[in-house]
């Protein structure tokens, strides 16, 4: 597998086995030329690393179980690739090529800790071609009546991927009379006629808070077939809650009976669609474990929440496999996010709700 | 009938029982919690244990509870973090010392120790009640409720609570800071360590961050670090949980130390509280940028000599080195007195 067929092929990528193919060879090609996923790697690697991260459960293999000399550094012992933490995003230049080479640099928005992490896009067309054939997997080729509600993130400019995401989608899928509503009611309204009357799906994407803002200020219904897409930022200015609340208020505001959710994030080209319920569905591009946060060696069993890790061959030139800091819980061939593992969790400084 | 000094009286006793580590109530429940999912090691464990224990006197429980009482007895539930030993202790006695019944939920990475002391203070005093429940039933039974927990856990709490605003003690996520002025000597160092490292990072009273001045070399502290793990070994996860921080260190390219055996792990950088048993150093041209730091952030305590105290005009608790694991009878957690919430309610 070479790297030029990855490039051009991985959203055509078809079956189990072209994945690993093709995984195996973004990973080794990442190994070789992104600095600081090999750094990572490689301090995994040493035998001390490797006895400090040996399983300690009775079921697994004993600790410091010799490691195959065949295996590449950049897979794990028990087989699954080495996840790098986003938070690598934040502290150093996760690249497989000179980072003023690049087209595009995507920043996340900077809530929570001060520092931003640092997505360098080599090549926005395979940003894009991910995305086109992510959206028309799930919500077909369109033309779809589009109403955008992204607050905040027009502020942030060209360095939100959620906001290029949007537009990019837009110009793509969207028919004439889509645009932005944010903070206009009446224009929603206009464009909720407009999907009647022309028979057009009318499509709302937008992050969680604005939508909650904009159904409640909204005193009219969308039409049936309208699809509602919240792409999360579930921390209100105002309060946070859970999706389940989140999409049941969506869902009475906006009169529709279900609400779509994306998952994504500025270090991952690629993402996840919730058709409804809570459920995301990766793209035949990305694959994802739950792991144990401390140890992410090996998948934890069904039914057990832990971090949500991901291989996501549209990454190809930064780092694929990658460690995010959301837990989640595997459901059926999808997984559920729950919440966020950072901070507090992390320091333990919590009780888990572990009888809910 | 409520009865302070009866309550009082079993607290003591019961204390009294346990300050022994052989007394078959504790060592059983010692035992359970070193079989549970958690990062407790027996020496930290028995550090806990006995600080806590030697504090609950008659004397000393008096003169917190002062006449502080409940006019109205209520159910309040305790949501027990047990993120360290024995997590829980002070909400308890809070409550059953006000004349309120206790509700708690037990944590399974401690799933022994409190239930048991609990047990031990209803053995002196029949008619304290105290139970353990789910959280689903305590939420259903609780007329009021204490809670500690990440922003996001507190959120959905508040969510589901049907519970007014006044009737909940809800204590967001924290975590604690040190700060240096370069004149330390090595006992302050080695007590830092403590205030650092002893429940492996866990805990909001844990030292997560530390501001020194600049070029100060960090290798004072270092030094009491490998003593201090000569007496309170790491417990066997911590290596495995800074394997992946030093890596992730080593792929920023940024300056960090650890023990050989990664029983801890120091870091230069942002001023970002990092994972448990990761300590952040941070350095100052003025002491006034960890001030303002320190205004912005969910901090539980500072840890500093007296000197350095008076220099900072932070409003918070702030404590001498090797007393940030030592909590007083009466500290406040997030600077909210719980015998003062529970007799109001």
């Amino acid at each position: 597998m070479t790297i030029d067929r990855v490039i051009r092929e991985f959203t055509d990528v078809g079956g189990a086995a072209a994945f690993d193919e093709m995984a195996a060879a973004a990973l080794a090609y990442q190994y070789a030329r992104t600095a600081a996923y090999r750094r990572y790697c490689d301090a995994l690697g040493t035998p001390a690393a490797r006895r400090a991260l040996a399983p300690r459960s009775r079921n697994a293999a004993p600790a410091g179980a010799p490691v195959s000399s065949r295996q590449p550094a950049f897979v794990s012992p028990a087989g699954l690739p080495v996840f790098l933490p986003v938070a690598a995003f934040k502290q150093a230049a996760v690249t497989a090529f000179p980072p003023e080479e690049a087209e595009k640099i995507f920043e996340s928005s900077g809530t929570g800790s001060g520092l931003r992490s640092r997505h360098y896009v080599r090549d926005v067309s395979m940003y894009e071609r991910a995305l086109a054939a992510n959206f028309a997997r799930v919500f077909g080729t369109g033309p779809l009546l589009f109403a955008l509600c992204l607050p905040g993130y027009a502020e942030q400019g060209a360095s939100s991927s959620l906001a290029y995401m949007a537009d990019f989608l837009l110009r793509r899928f969207g028919a004439a009379g889509s645009g932005s509503v944010l903070g206009a009611p009446e224009r929603l309204r206009r464009l909720a006629e407009q999907s009647a009357k022309e028979d057009i799906p009318l499509l709302l994407f937008g992050a969680a808070f604005g939508l909650l803002d904009l159904a409640e200020t909204a005193s009219f219904s969308l039409p049936s077939h309208a699809i509602v897409v919240e792409t999360g930022g579930m921390k209100t200015r105002r309060r946070e809650m859970s999706r389940a609340q989140l999409h049941g208020r969506l869902r009475e505001g906006f009169g529709v009976s279900s609400v779509c959710s994306e998952y994504g994030m500025c270090e991952l080209l690629g993402s996840c669609y919730a058709p409804e319920g809570g459920v995301f569905y990766p793209p035949p591009w990305m694959r994802y474990w739950i792991v144990d946060p401390a140890r992410p060696f090996e998948p934890l069993e069904e039914g057990r929440e832990g971090a949500l890790a991901l291989l996501d061959l549209a990454n190809l030139y930064s780092a694929s496999a990658l460690l995010t800091e959301d837990r989640a819980v595997r459901r059926g061939d999808g997984f559920e996010v729950l919440g966020r593992l950072a901070g507090a969790e992390l320091r333990g400084c919590n009780f888990l709700l572990e009888d809910v | 009938m409520f009865n302070l000094r009866k309550r009082i009286k079993a607290a003591a006793e019961a204390a009294r029982a346990w300050r022994d580590p052989e007394y078959p109530a504790r060592a059983g429940a010692v035992e359970e919690t070193l079989r549970a999912r958690n990062a407790f090691t027996e020496e930290a464990m028995a550090f806990a244990v006995n600080q806590q224990m030697a504090l609950l006197t008659e004397e000393a429980l008096a003169a917190w509870i002062r006449n502080r009482r409940a006019a109205t007895p209520a159910s309040v539930g305790t949501l027990n973090a047990g993120n360290v030993p024995l997590a829980g202790l002070q909400d308890f006695l809070a409550v059953v010392l006000t004349g309120h019944r206790y509700l708690g939920t037990v944590s399974s990475k401690s799933p022994a120790l409190l239930p048991a002391f609990v047990r031990d203070v209803r053995r002196f005093a029949p008619d304290v009640e105290a139970a353990f429940a789910s959280l689903p039933d305590l939420l259903a039974r609780a007329d009021a409720l204490v809670a500690t927990g990440s922003d996001e856990t507190i959120a959905s709490l508040r969510a589901r609570l049907a519970l007014p605003p006044d009737r909940c003690l809800l204590r967001g996520r924290s975590f604690a800071v040190a700060a240096l002025d370069g004149a330390e000597r090595a006992d302050a160092y080695e007590r830092l360590a403590e205030d650092m490292l002893l429940h492996e990072g866990f805990g909001c009273r844990n030292v997560a961050v530390l501001w020194a001045p600049r070029g100060l070399s960090p290798d004072g502290l270092l030094d009491a670090i490998a003593r201090f793990r000569g007496v309170f070994p790491a417990h066997e996860g911590t290596p495995g949980r800074l394997a992946m921080q030093r890596a992730l260190l080593e792929a920023a390219g940024a300056s960090h130390a650890y023990g050989e055996g990664l029983e801890f792990l120091l870091s230069r950088g942002e001023p970002e509280p990092q994972p448990p048993g990761h300590l952040r150093w941070v350095e100052y041209d003025d002491l006034a940028e960890a001030d303002a730091w320190l205004a912005e952030r969910p901090v539980q305590l500072v840890v500093a000599e007296e000197r350095v105290q008076k220099r900072l005009a932070f409003a918070g608790l702030r404590v001498l080195p090797g007393e940030a694991q030592r909590p007083a009878l009466a500290w406040r957690p997030d600077g909210v007195d719980t015998v003062d919430f529970l007799s109001a309610l």
